[in-house]
């Protein structure tokens, strides 16, 4: 019975090491990425193949764009606030809330605009094919009616 | 028992007489008579299957071998599951972080 005992615990044994061995492995890299002091962009150096040279750069892209987005958003948010506080006041539409109807989707289209332009400044920084692919990947996750938005998009980057 | 029984315990106390000495190592043989009782007792059959099946070492090798398969093939299904979920995850954190006043599909 001995014997047979440690055929079985043997198995389960290799089982169990086997398992963790290629889990280990198989989730490396999601560790390495998520371990990175900005792991948001060590998977897009991942994920469009970027070379340490292209990726300082759209790093340096990116710290400098989300302090300007930060403060667009802040001031949508801020406008937001007060158009919702009138709305609650007056229970209609009126001539002010309607500016301000006005000036927060100027905003949204500033910052849409904004975006946009970062999102082809950093897939002018990849490889060709991978600008490509990024562009569309990223205008189908941000833009409504992204086939149309990606098509405008590469007009405009190759014209560029 | 009964005070007058007393004297019957008395007669029959004197009347005993010790023994032989007990035969050396009796103990010792008293124990493992009865461990070979218990290893003689029908265990469950399962247990006679198991010896008899791991008895043949192809049987054994082709066992281990299978829960070592079993075990890496998990480990690569969840740990890619796990990889493409932390994947998607930092993708979406990316848009969030880029646009984060953007529709979501």
């Amino acid at each position: 019975m001995k014997r047979a005992l440690l055929i079985l615990l043997l198995g389960a044994a290799l089982a169990a090491a086997g398992y963790t061995g290629v889990f280990w492995a198989a989730t490396a890299p999601a560790r390495a990425e998520m371990c990175s002091p900005a792991p948001e962009l060590a998977w897009l150096k991942a994920e469009f193949k970027i070379d340490d040279t292209q990726f300082a750069r759209i790093s340096q892209l990116h710290e400098g764009y989300l302090p300007q987005c930060q403060e667009r958003c802040r001031e949508i948010a801020s406008k937001n606030a007060a158009l919702s506080a009138r709305i609650a006041q007056t229970g209609a539409v009126t001539a002010d809330i309607e500016k301000g109807m006005t000036e927060v989707a100027m905003l949204k289209a500033d910052c849409q605009k904004e975006t946009l332009r970062h999102f082809m400044a950093v897939a002018r920084l990849m490889p060709p094919a991978q600008g490509q692919r990024y562009l569309q990947w990223v205008l189908g996750q941000t833009f409504p009616c992204h086939s149309t938005a990606t098509n405008a998009a590469c007009h405009m980057m190759s014209m560029q | 028992m009964k005070p007058g029984d007393d004297k019957v315990l008395h007669k029959e106390l004197a009347r005993w007489k010790a023994g032989p000495p007990l035969p050396p190592r009796f103990q010792e043989n008293v124990w493992r008579r009865i461990e070979q009782a218990e290893a003689a007792r029908p265990g469950p059959w399962w247990r006679g299957w198991l010896e008899e099946v791991f008895a043949r070492r192809a049987v054994a090798l082709s066992y281990m071998t299978i829960l070592l398969a079993l075990g890496l093939g998990a480990g690569y299904w969840h740990g890619r599951a796990e990889q493409r979920l932390t994947q998607a995850q930092l993708a979406e954190r990316y848009v969030r972080t880029v646009a984060p006043y953007q529709e979501m599909p």
